[in-house]
């Protein structure tokens, strides 16, 4: 049985044996992206620089409203990253990811530890992040970090997703021929996919479930899934249920369905699952396809607060894809 | 009998697109063929169309695993027998991630960017067209190895002598000059260093190298020119018949459109597309499928900038024109397009009928006096009369409700209150209490029978009913994706109520009035959902929702129906040219087919140019709307759209949302 090492911060990190770390991070609107550096001041995590990504949305009325908790936000993070050096990198949400988000410019001083915090940052980049900063032979450990919040409202999170393109650094390179398993990840919000999902000639048609999901997040997580689900799903259609932070199992269940054919991932649910599925994407060999819908504005409050262990701190998850130059999916 | 995975036979709504070429064959409808026999012509052509409008499913026909499913099942491929000399290659953009090529453009010099970019993107798609040129002549070549009389027409021969004559005069070639290695000694070995040269691509655009590679930079070529040159030597080695054309598809070009928009790339991909038309090559044909806002916003071509010009350059195809009902309904199209396509699932589902299919599942349309009777049921006649109305012209008018006509009823207070009547104080006037005096003019009847049959609903709380082929074929609004729609909710929906009569499938289900309104309500709904893909999603729900809600308080309120057609909106041409943020939205809604828009002769003095607009008709059940068209729209300004549009709450992700914005509870089935 293989481990896979992933678990609370406060659990992974002492067990990298790593002293100090670069930190790639986000600020938004979202509360819980300070969640993080509130963290380095309370576990053991040794900032030797930092990298802060900030990305401006399409003019929209929910990026007006977002504007005063944004500042808010960012004034903290400045405040908790106190002497520690750090840059920024600015750009806008519709750019193309490796335009913002190359190792040259999220690890400029090609420091061997990288924690790569996902919380806050849009999936379309963070996925080509992890993917390059895997394949940076600079980068030795690396870790990517997930804070939790505390609540989501129950509203539309998101609005006007682009349609579903390939992800940029995840396109199939090569297909068998054989029309590909549609993999969706169940979370909150169709995002423009459902005539996909209706129109894609998959013979096999597969959900992820969150599980076990919070209430209310199970209902709206059933929502989802009841819009999506074709009317008369094909027979061999199944919905996997598989805890919602467990990106490992998720990669390792992938990496077997896509052994025999060519996959096309959906990632619409937690990010721990969207990581996942890149993670499976990468080593099925070019026959795996990730595809999203980017949406062009997020709702300010997104969600609402961070999620707290029993010690009153946030709730953080790491997972380990990298130690000592070795791969560990 | 294909083996449809499911009992519904029109669950599939995509079937001719996806499925395989032997489900093709049995469910294609030929009646289009006939109004679109340019696509088997020499010449480029243009097929432009709605979402569904069936634009991938005539470009499939071109295939040629379709054609060898067609020769194999001996069914007649609809084409006429002087135009099958040919052979078809193509690329979907979607499925081949066309969006990649401008992944990596800004490493590229901000100088050179465009010209990089440009010459990527025709290379790439030359590539692609090439390699799936050879594919399918080794497809036919193995095919008519198995059975000579396969596409007779097009036959392959890939002796040893035509292959090397073929490989010689490639190298020979301007555009193959590096294009594949050297050496090479088969087509076999052709495709598959295509196969290589695509895989470099991807592996690039996927930074899954960090150099662009050496052998590409050296190695490109304008738009179309391997393909033309492909072509010849196939021809000129005899390696196909001298007399073969060769048709490109390139499917979802509208991809590009939504590519340009969101990479400040201006209009690159779709000129590089433009020049390989504007060359006239007549060594290759091209067959683009498109939407409509994606082609006619830039047809210039990459390099010269000249435009393209229609009818010289290239042909259109416009199934949304060829499937519009005209000024009659004699000649129209889409009626029969639908019924065969229903005929012909209902036989590949093994339910084979004589006659009039669509008649025996959904029957006919209820007349509006029968949907008034099941409106109102055995109710007290719930019209509501001016105090000052003589006592006779109440009690005929509740004599005509209690008696089974309360359409006329509702007439009779309608007419009561018109302009007309009340200037000459009809009301007042116990005498004439005795006929029907609405009926003196059938059109004046015939204009208002829609919006009195929805404020005879509205007051009982009831949804609206729609039924019958007629209706159904309406309510499509000339778009195959809807009239599937529609039959495959009714379908589930008898399947669901009717379970016992489901299992035993040995006949045509009958459908029942309610099952068709429940499944058309769910179609309906089914079709709103789809507003909220696409360009500005959000901006076209909630412009559309505010619409909606809009013309039915609108009809509800007009108490004397002096407004029947006030289900639509106009508004001055020259208003579209201004730069009002609706503008673009109420383009994108007729874009993506939410609005229908048609010209409007204004009945004001001033005769200004007008345009006017309607809901899709298969969105009318949603906001319960009559879906006919009839008299003058609203004339409107967009600062009157505008209040409509801010005041239109934020719209949800379900179609419930706004039903639920209303404050009426759950509707009731009409009589039921």
């Amino acid at each position: 049985m293989s481990i896979k090492p992933w678990g609370s911060i406060d659990w992974l990190l002492p067990r990298t044996k790593v002293e100090a770390w670069h930190l790639i991070t986000s600020s938004s609107f979202e509360e819980r992206c300070v969640g993080i550096l509130l963290c380095s001041q309370q576990v053991e995590l040794k900032l030797t620089s930092a990298t802060l990504l900030r990305l401006t949305n399409p003019p929209s009325d929910f990026w007006t409203d977002a504007q005063p908790a944004i500042n808010k936000n960012v004034e903290a993070m400045h405040a908790l990253l106190d002497q520690t050096p750090f840059n920024e990198v600015e750009g806008k949400l519709l750019a193309m990811p490796s335009s913002l988000v190359r190792p040259s410019s999220l690890n400029p001083d090609d420091c061997e530890s990288v924690i790569l915090d996902i919380t806050t940052i849009p999936k379309r980049f963070f996925l080509f992040a992890m993917q390059q900063l895997m394949r940076s032979e600079k980068v030795k450990n690396l870790v990517i970090t997930y804070t939790k919040a505390k609540e989501y409202p129950e509203a539309a999170l998101c609005e006007n997703a682009l349609p579903p393109t390939a992800l940029q650094g995840f396109a199939r390179m090569s297909a068998t021929g054989e029309s590909p398993r549609l993999i969706v990840g169940v979370g909150y919000m169709p995002l423009s996919v459902e005539e996909l999902v209706e129109q894609a000639k998959n013979v096999k048609l597969d959900f992820i479930f969150p599980f076990p999901p919070a209430s209310p997040a199970f209902r709206r997580n059933w929502d989802l899934l009841a819009m999506l689900m074709p009317t008369d799903p094909p027979r061999n259609t199944d919905i996997h249920r598989v805890h919602g932070m467990d990106a490992f199992e998720i990669c390792e269940r992938i990496k077997a369905w896509g052994e025999s054919r060519d996959v096309d991932l959906l990632p619409l649910g937690p990010k721990p699952h969207a990581l996942g599925m890149a993670m499976a994407a990468m080593r099925l060999d070019g026959h795996a396809e990730v595809l999203y819908s980017q949406p062009q504005s997020y709702r300010p409050n997104y969600s609402t607060g961070i999620a707290a262990d029993a010690s009153g701190r946030p709730q953080i998850l790491a997972y380990c894809l990298k130690l000592n130059g070795r791969d560990l999916f | 009998m294909v083996a449809l995975r499911f009992d519904n036979p029109f669950h599939d709504l995509w079937v001719t697109e996806i499925l395989d070429s032997n489900a093709f064959v049995q469910m294609f409808s030929p009646l289009l063929v006939t109004d679109a026999e340019e696509l088997f012509s020499s010449g480029h052509v243009v097929v432009r169309g709605r979402q569904g409008s069936g634009k991938s499913m005539l470009l499939n026909l071109l295939q040629t695993s379709t054609r060898v499913a067609y020769a194999k099942s001996k069914t007649e491929f609809p084409a006429p027998p002087k135009q099958r000399a040919f052979i078809s290659a193509g690329v979907q953009l979607t499925k081949e991630s066309a969006s990649l090529v401008a992944s990596r453009a800004d490493e590229l010099p901000e100088d050179q960017r465009m010209k990089l970019v440009a010459a990527n993107f025709a290379d790439y798609l030359n590539s692609l067209l090439s390699s799936d040129l050879i594919r399918n002549i080794l497809f036919l070549a193995v095919e008519q190895e198995k059975n000579s009389g396969i596409l007779s027409e097009v036959n392959i021969n890939l002796s040893a002598k035509t292959q090397q004559r073929f490989i010689d005069l490639l190298y020979q070639a301007e555009a193959w000059n590096g294009f594949i290695p050297k050496e090479l000694q088969s087509l076999k070995d052709i495709g598959t260093a295509l196969e290589g040269r695509i895989r470099s691509y991807k592996s690039y655009f996927n930074f899954q190298t960090d150099e662009f590679p050496r052998e590409l930079v050296a190695s490109r070529s304008p738009a179309g020119e391997p393909m033309a040159e492909l072509a010849e030597a196939l021809r000129e080695s005899g390696v196909m018949p001298a007399n073969t054309l060769v048709l490109l598809r390139i499917d979802q070009h509208e991809e590009l459109f939504e590519l340009e928009r969101h990479t400040n790339l201006g209009t690159v991909f779709r000129q590089v597309i433009n020049s390989a038309l504007a060359k006239r090559d007549p060594r290759v044909a091209y067959r683009i499928g498109t939407r409509h806002y994606a082609w006619d916003r830039d047809i210039t071509a990459w390099g010269s900038g000249a435009p393209l010009e229609a009818m010289r350059d290239y042909s259109i195809i416009d199934l949304d024109q060829i499937l519009k009902r005209g000024e009659h309904t004699k000649g129209w199209k889409f009626p029969l397009f639908a019924a065969d396509v229903v005929s012909k699932r209902l036989d590949a589902a093994g339910l084979r009928f004589q006659g009039n299919s669509m008649e025996t599942m959904f029957g006919k349309s209820l007349e509006p006096a029968d949907r008034a009777r099941r409106y109102v049921g055995d109710t007290k006649c719930a019209l509501q009369f001016e105090e000052t109305w003589a006592p006779a012209w109440k009690a005929y008018i509740e004599k005509l409700w209690n008696d089974g006509e309360p359409l006329e009823a509702k007439f009779g207070e309608v007419w009561l209150r018109q302009q007309t009547q009340v200037k000459q104080k009809v009301a007042d006037d116990e005498t004439r209490a005795h006929s029907t005096p609405w009926r003196k003019s059938k059109w004046w009847v015939k204009e208002r029978n829609e919006v009195a049959l929805m404020q005879l609903a509205g007051s009982r709380q009831q949804a609206l009913i729609w039924s019958g082929e007629r209706q159904i074929i309406d309510l499509a609004g000339h778009n195959i994706l809807a009239f599937m729609t529609i039959c495959k909710s009714v379908w589930a929906t008898w399947q669901r109520r009717n379970p016992a009569d489901a299992e035993k499938r040995s006949a045509l289900p009958n459908f029942s009035v309610e099952d068709q309104v429940i499944g058309i309500s769910e179609a309906s709904q089914i079709w709103f959902k789809k507003i909220q893909v696409g360009l500005e999603a959000n901006q076209r729900t909630r412009l559309i929702s505010g619409l909606g809600q809009w013309f039915r308080r609108r009809m509800l309120g007009d108490r004397a129906i002096s407004n029947p057609g006030h289900s639509g909106f106009s508004l001055l041409e020259n208003e579209l040219s201004s730069d009002h943020f609706l503008v673009p939205i109420i383009k994108a809604c007729r874009d993506h087919g939410d609005l229908m828009e048609s010209q409007h002769t204004t009945k004001e003095k001033n005769q200004a140019q007008r345009l006017k607009w309607y809901l899709h008709p298969l969105l009318c059940p949603l906001f319960r709307i009559p879906h006919i068209r009839t008299k003058e729209p609203i004339y409107t300004s967009l600062y009157e759209l505008q209040d409509i549009y801010n005041n239109q709450r934020r719209p949800g992700p379900i179609a419930d949302e706004t039903l639920k914005a209303e404050s009426e509870g759950q509707l009731g089935l009409p009589g039921f």
